[in-house]
């Protein structure tokens, strides 16, 4: 099976892209391209196995379907902040 | 011809020729052709060096990294138990259809290392032409996907390649009713949940392997 720290290491890079991605997105107000983009982290996120992104990703899916961009910007946040934890967490573990 | 464009300096990335994407050689998988030289292939298109001029071959090899020409002669010894017949044998192709790159990385990762022999493919139309030229075992794909969607790819294979497997993975065949359709409409022959469950997709693709064989 694959070793979990080079899941993490990979993933912690193309996460962090992703949400600098959906930050544009939501930026220009496009709640349709967020949804699929938010729709894509959770099936992504999960299968990394990180299961918090895949739960708050899904929220925030939910949330572009009924147009809460509020509810989506505050989740996006969390999962920026999961994006940090990961980073430092690689970066350590190279140094 | 197939070949794989032949770097001046030694390095580690490649062109395929097929495809044109980049690959790292030591991130790729290798073909079980049955040649004399095992070769990587490409992780995207499934072509592999040994296609190409023995020229090519030869040079290639000639300025590879030292690290490839061991982690090649690892699997050589490695194949030498085994038999390389048995390896060529053994080996069920599975075709991986996801219009996400990142999912179609770790599949590839997951199921080279569970010892299927991957391609990938980005659509419906894609993997349809794929199946066609490659004649994988299963065809592993996505539901949702731009051009020609998975279950749409799904009818299709089961009318022009019925002897194909296919499984079909989403997040939304979750409830009984996108199950239900998946079997009955589509004639997928498993369907999995997203996010990938890594030990119920081996258990799945080594079943149906089975009845396959």
């Amino acid at each position: 099976m694959i070793a979990p720290e080079i899941l993490r290491a990979k993933f912690a890079v193309s996460f962090t892209r992703r949400l600098t991605d959906l930050h544009d997105i939501l930026d220009r107000g496009d709640l349709i391209a967020a949804e699929r983009g938010f729709h894509s982290l959770a099936g992504i996120g999960g299968t990394y196995g990180f299961p918090l992104v895949t739960t708050l990703a899904r929220r925030a899916e939910q949330h572009c379907g009924s147009a809460r961009q509020a509810k989506v910007q505050r989740l996006l946040d969390r999962l920026m902040a999961i994006a940090t934890e990961l980073r430092e967490e690689r970066d350590r573990a190279a140094a | 011809m197939v070949a794989l464009d032949v770097p001046v300096i030694p390095r580690r990335i490649v062109h395929c020729a097929a495809c044109r994407s980049a690959f790292d050689t030591m991130q790729a998988g290798w073909c079980t052709c049955v040649t004399k030289i095992i070769s990587p292939t490409c992780p995207k298109c499934g072509y592999c060096l040994c296609k190409a001029p023995a020229k090519a071959s030869r040079d290639f090899w000639f300025s590879a990294p030292q690290e490839l020409v061991e982690r090649r002669r690892f699997e050589e010894e490695r194949r030498a138990q085994r038999g390389p017949e048995l390896v060529a044998q053994d080996a069920k192709k599975v075709l991986i259809v996801d219009d996400d790159e990142e999912i179609r990385f770790i599949a590839d990762y997951a199921l080279r290392d569970m010892g299927f022999v991957t391609m990938t493919a980005s659509n419906g139309e894609e993997a349809l032409q794929c199946v066609a030229s490659e004649r994988p075992n299963i065809v592993l794909t996505d539901a949702f996907m731009p051009k020609m969607d998975g279950r749409e790819l799904c009818k299709q294979i089961k009318i022009h390649h019925p002897r194909v497997k296919v499984v079909v993975m989403t997040s939304l065949y979750t409830s009984p009713r996108y199950r239900t359709e998946a079997y009955r409409v589509f004639h997928a022959d498993d369907y999995l949940a997203k996010p990938i469950d890594f030990a119920k997709l081996e258990s799945t693709l080594k079943r149906l392997t089975e009845v396959h064989a």
